[in-house]
């Protein structure tokens, strides 16, 4: 199947190599919300991607909670999900428009456990780089990663009972 | 069922520009109707729907692409899953919001194309100009203060002179016309600068008497303060809520205020905090007003510029080939005539401005042809008898140069604005 093949000339696997949460509790009470009401808990939560050059010349990069944010600081939203019925889920999509002041980071959606797809008007969901936009003078051209105004995943399989999975991306401020 | 676009457009700029609870309400109704649109097949009720949206705090906001990115906004992402158990569908929704906060960055830049000011002794009003541009994400209130520094941002020669202590003065362009305008440009505080906006500030200062060449540095500092109120002086922001502080203080022209903030830390997913982002001075000579190096992230920027003496009297001379036979080619025997159009700049009269010319070699003066504001001009040393003119030596030729006095002997100023024509002919030989 065409949309298959687009799938595997796409797919990068991101890692987040470390994840730094501060104030956590507060930040499940006041930040995220997770829906427990279904067969699925839903979480989706944000931190500041902060990178640290030590002075051996090392790179760490950390995620923290968005305290201080700022124009181009790069946020990294994490997306996780979780059967806690005892039947199996299937079917699932997840929709994610891109945040208000907030510009999508090329690359950065995970694509390991699912299909990803994108659209600039909501409605339209592709692969990366064969989105369209027209600019002022209806020319068309093809779709910056500041474009995209939502992130679609297609999970692959049937999530089993007690299964969970994860997604993530980035943006920018604006 | 509404047009969901429309109503999206119109909620989320209400809700960017205004986060007032009614607008909470009213968005995450709109929430609704959108859901409900777009998975119509599946068969919850409305209160279930309803129930779950009770659950995200803040609603999602970026259907229409339509951004306010401001200080202060809320940022909010919301996730929904769609999935399918035991055949019936189902859908939960999450969210994940915080502010963003403001970032304070600004620039001042000298503005005088890259040289000193020229000056004159003695020279009341002395202008130098300034740009300062608000790189930031809020609107935000300048408070202004300009100072001596040395040494020469220009290189040499070395800044050897202040301006009259007291006289130096900032004021800020009005927009009304271009220039420093004293009767329009008044205002000695930047008021109200949105981001990637800028404003041209005049710093003003009276020149003591000095010589030419003479330098006097002026280090210009801009404070952030608090934007918001229109047509109200801000007060100064003295710290930010990552540890900086900045050396602020009351500010009034030409004023230095050394009191400094306070550090303080304060994080906060879902206020809004203030982040200093400046940059060091744009000269590494340039002060604070805390008289210390403008270092990053103070809450102030910097630059400097100098002011230089220079001769305040302007010479263009022309000249215009008449031949012999009526033309213009500059053959033997065909005449030059010379013209030196003398004006003074500045603001200040010259006194005992004598203008004096050498006859150009291979040329001969014609006798009698010096005119002052086409009026003849004697070749003889007759001061201050018939004029003030001479044509030095009449008496014992050849004559080697000319000179008109239009200082009638030390007795008058030539002040700016004043024009004075000189005209003399030679002839080629």
């Amino acid at each position: 199947m065409k949309y298959k093949n687009m799938r595997k000339t796409i797919q990068k696997t991101m890692q987040i190599t470390v994840i730094n949460i501060f104030a956590l509790a507060a930040m499940t009470l006041s930040l995220s919300a997770s829906a427990e009401d279904g067969a699925i808990r839903f979480s989706n939560k944000a931190f500041k991607q902060v990178i640290t050059k030590a002075a051996d010349g090392s790179v760490s990069v950390d995620y923290v909670e968005p305290e201080l944010v700022l124009p181009k600081d790069v946020i990294l939203y994490e997306i996780q999900f979780e059967n806690i019925s005892d039947q199996p889920v299937d079917d699932i999509v997840i929709n994610n428009p891109i945040a208000n002041n907030s510009a999508y980071r090329e690359g950065s959606a995970t694509d390991d456990v699912a299909d990803v797809t994108f659209s600039v008007d909501g409605k339209t969901f592709a692969p990366a780089g064969s989105l369209t936009v027209k600019d002022s003078n209806g020319r068309t051209w093809q779709a910056k990663p500041e474009d995209y105004t939502a992130i679609r995943w297609t999970y692959r399989r049937s999530l089993q009972p007690g299964e969970k999975g994860k997604l993530s991306y980035k943006t920018v401020i604006k | 069922m509404l047009p969901v676009s429309d109503l999206f457009k119109d909620y989320d700029y209400m809700l960017n520009r205004n986060d007032n609870r009614s607008n909470l309400i009213t968005t995450t109704l709109t929430e609704f109707v959108v859901v409900m649109s777009r998975s119509s097949m599946f068969s919850q009720s409305r209160n279930s729907l309803s129930k779950l949206f009770a659950l995200s705090l803040v609603p999602a906001l970026c259907m229409s692409g339509k951004v306010y990115a401001a200080a202060g906004d809320l940022i909010t992402s919301t996730a929904t899953i769609d999935y399918v158990i035991s055949g019936v569908p189902s859908t939960a929704t999450a969210s994940a919001a915080f502010n963003e906060d403001r970032r304070i960055n600004f620039m001042v830049a000298d503005d005088n194309g890259g040289a000193a000011v020229p000056v004159v002794s003695d020279m009341p009003n002395a202008v130098m100009q300034f740009t300062v541009t608000n790189l930031g994400n809020d609107v935000q209130d300048f408070l202004l203060a300009a100072s001596n520094t040395a040494p020469n941002p220009y290189g040499l020669p070395a800044d050897n002179f202040d301006p009259i202590p007291a006289s130096i003065q900032v004021f800020v362009e009005s927009g009304a016309t271009s220039g420093y305008q004293p009767a329009e440009d008044t205002a000695s505080y930047i008021d109200e600068l949105a981001p990637t906006g800028s404003r041209i500030v005049y710093v003003v200062a009276d020149m003591p008497a000095v010589n030419l060449d003479d330098v006097a540095a002026i280090a210009f500092i801009a404070q952030v303060a608090q934007g918001g109120t229109p047509g109200v002086e801000g007060a100064a922001i003295d710290n930010d809520d990552n540890s900086h502080v900045s050396p602020a203080g009351a500010f009034s022209n030409g004023g230095t205020v050394t009191t400094g903030g306070i550090p303080v830390t304060n994080p906060n997913t879902l206020g809004t905090e203030t982040v200093f982002n400046d940059p060091a001075g744009g000269q590494p000579e340039d002060i604070s007003t805390a008289g210390v190096t403008d270092v990053v992230s103070n809450g102030q920027h910097s630059d400097s510029s100098a002011f230089q003496v220079s001769s305040p009297v302007l010479l263009n001379k022309s000249v215009t080939v008449i031949d012999t036979l009526g033309g213009n080619d500059p053959h033997a025997g065909a005449t030059l005539r010379y013209q030196i159009d003398v004006t003074v700049s500045g603001n200040t009269p010259v006194d005992n401005l004598v203008i004096s010319d050498v006859i150009p070699p291979n040329t001969t003066y014609t006798d009698g042809s010096m005119q002052l504001n086409a009026v003849a001009q004697t070749d003889d040393d007759d001061a201050p008898g018939t004029d003030f003119s001479r044509a030095i030596d009449i008496t014992a030729k050849p004559v080697t140069s000319i000179e008109v006095d239009l200082s009638q002997g030390g007795t008058v100023q030539v002040s700016p604005g004043d024009t004075n024509t000189i005209i003399f002919e030679v002839t080629i030989d």
